[in-house]
């Protein structure tokens, strides 16, 4: 009787175990979610109205050459236009 | 929902002192060596979906530390907002060829500035001629009206001389000029809504492009039940970069692909 409740714990432990193992390599080494909070690539306020915002050169190297023109730094972001494959969100 | 870190007016204000370049990553290979650089350690790793840096006018050095996100630096837009005019005061002085108009700053191609029109929730201008030299001509046009405050910042732009990249809107088939577009809720369709001529004049051009900001309403998205919705309708982007995404290619089969190692 102890020695399959024992048994049957160290099942559990097991079985636990091994998802955290899964659960955390995965986050460790695959793509994370987006960054958590109203930081995301885009500039996107909560109104529905097309407002003013950040012009993006969303080619580098056009970016580039004109930051070298210009002699302005550069503030750079790089987002993926999909989150978990899926279009039209960063 | 609203994710407006760099939607911040201030902000918005002191990024003119700055180029400001939003690579789509992923999405192209040389672009991914360069962002690899800078965003991924010398330890090793893998380029990740979102990454933030401040870099000097030749790209070669970081003027701050390279994160995953502006908010992984800052407590808040204002205090970027602040560093971001610290940094500029630096530059201020030294910047040239403000003779001329910056060029306009385009999207790799049309499906990805549709694309990134959606996750913007903006409208998509696309520039459409028949040759190279059409297209140069009316961008150089364009980048006359765009830079002005009212224009500025409200538009993601594309330009082509292939007709077959203007299958995906809708209503654009024989069009030729500068065409504004309504993208879909996935960026993967769109819906003319404008098109100028090329003989437009400049008044004309910048009539119509502040018309057609004026008029335009962003779908309204929350970010799980788009990707959710997404998902179950097989609505799947294909980049042209492998995503190293263990999860998705566990998950999605087909549409998911294996990481790089």
């Amino acid at each position: 009787m102890t020695i399959n409740l024992i048994t049957k714990q160290s099942q559990w432990f097991g079985l636990l175990a091994t998802l955290a193992f899964f659960t955390l390599s995965g986050a460790a080494s695959g793509q994370l979610a987006p960054p958590s909070g109203p930081s995301y690539g885009g500039s996107v306020p909560a109104s529905r109205k097309v407002t003013s915002g950040i012009a993006w050169y969303g080619v580098l190297k056009d970016g580039l050459a004109e930051a070298r023109r210009t002699g302005k730094p550069i503030l750079l972001i790089t987002a993926a236009a999909q989150c978990n494959g899926v279009p039209g969100m960063w | 929902m609203d994710r407006s870190f760099l939607s911040n007016e201030q902000l918005i204000k002191i990024s003119r002192d700055f180029v400001c370049i939003r690579t789509a990553t992923y999405e192209d290979k040389e672009e991914a060596e360069f962002l690899k650089r800078t965003f991924v350690s010398r330890s090793g790793g893998t380029l990740r979906n979102f990454g933030f840096g401040i870099l000097s006018p030749d790209g070669q050095r970081k003027l701050r530390r390279s994160e995953r996100g502006p908010n992984f630096l800052y407590a808040n837009s204002n205090a970027m907002a602040a560093d971001l005019r610290k940094i500029a005061s630096q530059y201020r002085g030294k910047t040239t060829g403000q003779e001329s108009n910056p060029p306009v700053p385009q999207m790799k191609s049309v499906r990805l500035g549709i694309n990134v029109a959606s996750c913007d929730g903006l409208p998509s201008v696309v520039v459409v001629g028949k040759d190279q030299q059409e297209v140069d001509q009316l961008n150089k046009k364009l980048s006359g009206v765009i830079w002005d405050e009212p224009l500025i910042g409200k538009f993601i732009y594309a330009s082509t001389t292939n007709r077959n990249d203007l299958r995906i809107v809708s209503g654009a088939a024989s069009k030729t000029g500068i065409l504004v577009i309504k993208p879909d809720t996935y960026g993967i369709k769109g819906q003319l809504i404008t098109s100028i001529a090329p003989s437009a004049s400049d008044e004309e051009l910048k009539s119509s492009l502040a018309s057609a900001a004026n008029t335009f309403r962003r779908n309204s998205k929350t970010h799980g039940m788009h990707v959710r919705n997404g998902r179950q309708s097989d609505t799947i982007w294909k980049t042209e970069v492998p995503v190293p995404d263990r999860v998705r290619s566990r998950s999605r089969g087909a549409a998911g692909r294996r990481p790089q190692r």
